[in-house]
């Protein structure tokens, strides 16, 4: 099975029996996963792709302890059903929707030569122990503390982007008005950029210190959503070839940072 | 209300400094008291009010008492205020707000912080930590990566250029040539400035103030007081203060700090002046563009003019109406972040009385100190002027 459509930063193929996708990054012939990707938000990426073809319900997920919270709260659309009538197939570096009696032959998936992106191998190699250190029990996080109670706390708005009525985003203790935070819907997982730039690696925040210099800094945007309220992220899996003002982005699941050992995701933004 | 009055100001030298943060402060309130004409020993005031982010947490509770304790004001009522870099902006307000209202006739306002003497990493995390930590930060944001997205935008909607934050950053480089308590004196070209590292696209070294270790204190009494202290008093004649959303993207605009406008207006209206009165305006250049930003909502020229303001040079020293950071701004003078507002008063005093020397801005009768914190989310705006009304 050929990958040869590119969507939402991974390669990806709709059939009639479901979606595939996979990582476009690649060490020579090697697919890889990109910088902030693992093997849980290429399993979101696969979904976000079936959602986006009109797909929602039932869906059979095997998900570690760790994982579910995070996949649950970025696709609040899902039922998670051991039973359900479509199964989500991980593979190397990439993940499947598919009818739950399809067939699937993870060693057939190739992605297309034009829709992979190389990746020298000592920068390949540099990032991933560089995300080995920042995960590992005796690193201590020189970012901010951002303790688990308010990670998990604000992982519907971080994931799922639910805002309050307004609508207001990130979510606060009050509405505007001092009354009580009224519930809002989700924001769209498209936005249009406000102003952008990139930072030296010296110049990010404590918490990407480790990883930053291996990328070469990092890339944040500031975005508008349709109605109303904007938001700041980091730019996907590295940098933008080129970005300007009014440029149309898109909204992935990524690896943010780690503290007390505990992976931290959140959106990022790709152009579309 | 009882008029409040300026009566004494000093200040460490700005920069990397060889002393603790406990005997900096001390430094700056024997600097102080020393300028005052008439007797008055540090014991003698009544309350204390102390602008710090107590950077680096050495001594993050009870950092007001402790520093009180080692400048000779044991005993006295202190309190540590913190609003980020605006903190003693924020100090200034409520020493003067003690003595209008009543409640004292003598404080002390000021502000220290030591910097230098982190690792880098423990540095970044102290300079982050003013931001919106949350959300911001997670996105990769610092000071400098949220006044490049404001700069960015300003370019895109007015039309201003890199070059227009040039000519701020060498203005006030040339301006500290001739202050001797300035962290960073020296003569930057536009070509070196227009050439630095990038830091935060499209801003560069050249656009960003150092981070620096000071102290700075003034003494505030009321009226009566203050005429048997000195002969030539510097009146406080307008406080005005403000707060916003603490986070960039929750605010209508990128291009104006709506705390600054409210504060300005505040202490306009209580001076009775408007900006074009004003002879000098110390204002937060944290970064370049800060500075374009503020001569906007100062009213020192109109929306989207900044840039061109800039770049005719009207802010120069003794050239335009105002002169813009005459001290040389945080750009060059620095940025001790709990400091830099009492610093800005500091510089006002001695302004006002004549007292600059190569630096004196002619004839100055209204001056004006800006002080913001983090990218806005609070400020503080102090009108002062040479007569009582």
């Amino acid at each position: 099975m050929n990958l040869a459509e590119t969507e939402a930063g991974v390669a990806v193929h709709h059939g009639s029996n479901g979606v595939v996708v996979a990582s476009r990054f690649h060490v020579n012939d090697t697919r890889v996963h990109a910088p902030d990707a693992d093997a849980l938000t290429t399993v979101i990426d696969a979904l976000e792709a079936w959602h986006r073809r009109g797909h929602d319900g039932d869906v059979s997920v095997d998900l570690t302890e760790e994982e579910r919270p995070i996949l649950t709260a970025s696709l609040p659309w899902l039922t998670l059903n051991e039973q359900g009538p479509h199964v989500v197939h991980r593979f190397d570096h990439g993940a499947a929707v598919m009818e739950r009696s399809a067939s699937f032959d993870a060693a057939a998936v190739v992605v297309d030569t034009d829709a992979r992106i190389p990746v020298d191998e000592a920068t390949h190699a540099a990032m991933q122990e560089a995300w080995a250190v920042e995960l590992s029990g005796q690193n201590v996080s020189q970012g901010a503390y951002v303790s688990d109670q308010v990670h998990l706390l604000g992982l519907e708005a971080r994931l799922g982007m639910q805002a309050q009525a307004g609508p207001m985003w990130p979510p606060r203790g009050s509405n505007a008005d001092g009354s009580l935070p009224s519930e809002g819907h989700a924001l769209s997982l498209t936005a249009r950029v406000m102003s952008w730039t990139r930072l030296i690696a010296a110049g990010c925040p404590s918490e990407f210190s480790i990883r930053a210099p291996v990328l070469g800094g990092l890339t944040s945007l500031i975005v508008a959503f349709d109605h109303g309220p904007s938001g700041v992220f980091l730019y996907a899996d590295g940098h933008p070839s080129e970005v300007a003002i009014d440029d149309a982005v898109g909204l992935v699941v990524r690896r943010v940072y780690a503290q007390d050992g505990t992976l931290r995701y959140g959106r990022k933004a790709l152009r579309l | 209300m009882v008029d409040v009055a300026m009566v004494g100001a000093g200040q460490t030298p700005y920069g990397t400094h060889p002393a603790a943060m406990k005997d900096m402060w001390a430094e700056a309130v024997r600097d102080c008291f020393a300028s005052i004409d008439g007797d008055l020993a540090p014991s003698s005031v009544e309350e204390v009010f102390l602008g710090s982010t107590a950077f680096g947490g050495g001594q993050l509770g009870n950092t007001a008492a402790y520093l009180a304790e080692h400048a000779g004001m044991a005993g006295v009522p202190a309190r540590r205020i913190e609003n980020a870099c605006a903190s003693s902006g924020f100090a200034l307000r409520d020493g003067w707000a003690a003595i209008a209202s009543g409640r004292a006739d003598v404080v002390v306002v000021g502000g220290v912080e030591k910097m230098n003497d982190l690792t880098p990493e423990r540095k970044r995390f102290w300079l982050g930590v003013s931001g919106d930590t949350e959300w911001e930060r997670l996105a990769g944001l610092t000071f400098p990566g949220t006044y490049a997205l404001m700069a960015r935008r300003h370019m895109h909607e007015h039309g201003s250029t890199h070059d227009d934050l040039v000519h701020i950053s060498v203005k006030n480089h040339a301006h500290a040539l001739d202050n001797p308590h300035a962290h960073l004196r020296k003569d930057v070209s536009f070509e070196k400035a227009a050439g630095g590292m990038v830091i935060a696209d499209p801003l560069t070294l050249y656009d960003c103030c150092p981070t620096s270790d000071g102290a700075a204190c003034v003494v505030l009494a009321s009226a009566d007081v203050a005429r048997t202290l000195t002969d030539t008093p510097v009146w406080m004649r307008g406080s005005g203060a403000a707060a916003d959303h603490l986070a960039l993207h929750d605010r209508p605009s990128l291009t104006t700090l709506a705390a600054t406008r409210s504060a300005a207006s505040q202490a306009y209206a209580q001076s009775g002046i408007v900006a074009g009165d004003l002879d000098l305006a110390e204002v937060h250049d944290c970064f370049t563009v800060a500075e374009l930003l503020a001569t906007e909502d100062l009213g020192l020229t109109d929306v989207g003019q900044g840039g061109r303001y800039a770049r005719d040079g009207e802010g120069r020293r003794n050239e335009g109406r105002t002169t813009v950071n005459g001290s040389g701004g945080l750009k060059a003078k620095g940025h001790p972040l709990g400091a830099t507002g009492a610093g800005q008063a500091v510089e006002v005093f001695k302004q006002l009385r004549g007292q600059a020397g190569p630096r004196q801005v002619r004839d100055a009768e209204l001056g004006l100190t800006h002080n913001v914190g983090g990218s806005g989310a609070t400020c503080a705006v102090h009108v002062f002027g040479r007569s009582q009304e």
